[in-house]
């Protein structure tokens, strides 16, 4: 069952015409073979880096030999013309059963293939059955490529590796907790986003990424990833989760006071440093519950009051907490909630926790104790 | 987490209590409470559990 596009049997190719074999289930659909002929004046086309094994055989008292001949590395355009016509790059997505729902942007003639049919699409929505493959097809790469997955749960099987560290602007396979491979193999060339939600497989180090992510970096429960915050290099200025990245380290001064929306270290336990170095600007977001070195007052400059804020469990003093739900309480936003867990206050912070609770805010876990 | 209403609340919790408050209780003699964990909301319901963090698009 060969594949056709456009009504032309294809042939797969990879990088500078080295064939592969393309197989649907364990039946092979497009692909190489091993060739012979018999006769005189023999010729073999369309071969790859090929060697011909040549057996003579003559009469009872003539000697017989063996020829080995190596072939040439490249074909003779004057065989068939050299155009590829169905990719320069492969990359496989063994997929689950269920939803397979990806997206690539910024790739150059981008196609995807299932089941022996061609989708010339930039996002891919099908069924697929366990164990099969879709193969993104690709004839290059530009300077903003994305790939992102939009279906939770899919089960697919991609090692970073088979991405060839050709994702340069963002890459997202949130919950695609089978995928494998390590930071390194992305070999830092994303430059804007990277999500990995709950891909606990995943290792290496933050100092993979080269420090060139600057807007989101998301290895929520990526609980395998090492490094120290200092490898972001304070690029990151939007939305960074590390949350459950265990063994992650360094000091909240190493952001650099860029993060802007959504901070969440929690569980990170050997992160230090002081809720000052955050310079009160993140608006939506901060959980460091469970990061029992960071101590300090988070003081919000303008709009930067998180609408949630985490800080069971840390290392604050009750007159750290008295401060920072005072400076909370000092800005104008209304609605938000402020869990502690654990920690403790005083009455110096009595008049804040009235504030905010009358201006819709829920303030949780937290206990009064007397000086 | 079990919630306590302040109005049945009598002094003493167990491990995993917590004293639970309107802003009004809060102002009206709730503040005064020391030595136990409390919950204030504006309207003294139970504040809604975020089981999953992250839900960012």
């Amino acid at each position: 069952m060969p594949i056709y596009h456009d009504g032309k049997k294809m042939k797969p190719y990879r990088g500078y015409r080295k064939p592969v074999n393309v197989y649907y289930g364990d039946k092979k659909v497009a692909g190489w073979k091993n060739s012979t002929q018999t006769g005189n004046n023999l010729t073999f086309q369309t071969t790859y880096n090929d060697t011909a094994d040549v057996v003579v055989k003559g009469k009872t008292l003539q000697k017989s030999e063996w020829v080995h001949k190596q072939g040439l590395l490249s074909q003779d355009s004057t065989i068939e013309t050299i155009t590829n016509p169905l990719s320069t790059y492969l990359i496989p997505f063994r997929c689950g059963s269920g939803t397979f729902d990806m997206s690539i942007s910024g790739a150059t003639n981008a196609k995807w293939l299932y089941n022996g049919t061609m989708y010339e699409v930039s996002r891919l929505q099908l069924t697929t059955e366990a164990d099969e493959v879709v193969w993104l097809l690709t004839k290059g790469f530009g300077g903003s490529v994305t790939v992102s997955n939009s279906s939770v749960g899919q089960p697919i099987k991609l090692d970073l590796a088979d991405l060839q560290g050709k994702i340069t602007y963002r890459l997202d396979l949130s919950n695609c907790s089978n995928i494998t491979g390590s930071l390194a193999d992305l070999q830092g060339k994303i430059t804007n986003t990277l999500i990995l939600v709950n891909c606990s497989n995943i290792t290496g180090s933050l100092a993979d990424l080269q420090g060139k992510i600057t807007y989101r970096l998301d290895l929520y429960n990526c609980s395998n990833i090492t490094g120290s915050l200092a490898d972001l290099q304070g690029k990151v200025t939007y939305l960074l989760d590390l949350y459950n990245c265990r063994k992650i380290t360094g000091s909240l001064a190493d952001l650099q006071g860029k993060v802007t929306y959504y901070l969440s270290l929690s569980n990170c336990s050997n992160i230090t440093g002081s809720l000052a170095d955050l310079q009160g600007k993140i608006t939506y977001y901060l959980s460091l519950y469970n990061c029992s070195n960071i101590t300090g007052v988070y003081t919000p400059v303008g709009a930067g009051v998180p609408t949630v804020t985490n800080l069971s469990n840390t290392g604050l003093s009750a007159s750290d907490m008295d401060a920072t739900l005072i400076a909370y309480a000092n800005a104008s936003k209304d609605n938000g909630t402020f869990t502690a867990t654990g920690m403790t206050r005083t009455a110096e912070s009595d008049t804040a926790v009235a504030t905010l609770t009358g201006r819709g805010w829920t303030i949780s876990g937290i206990t009064k104790v007397e000086l | 987490m079990i919630y306590i209403k302040y109005a049945d609340y009598n002094g003493q919790i167990n491990e995993n209590e917590m004293v639970l408050m309107s802003h009004d209780e809060f102002v009206n003699g709730g503040k005064d409470i020391t030595n136990v964990p409390v919950c204030v909301t504006p309207d003294g319901n139970e504040p809604r559990e975020v089981e999953y963090e992250n839900g960012l698009e």
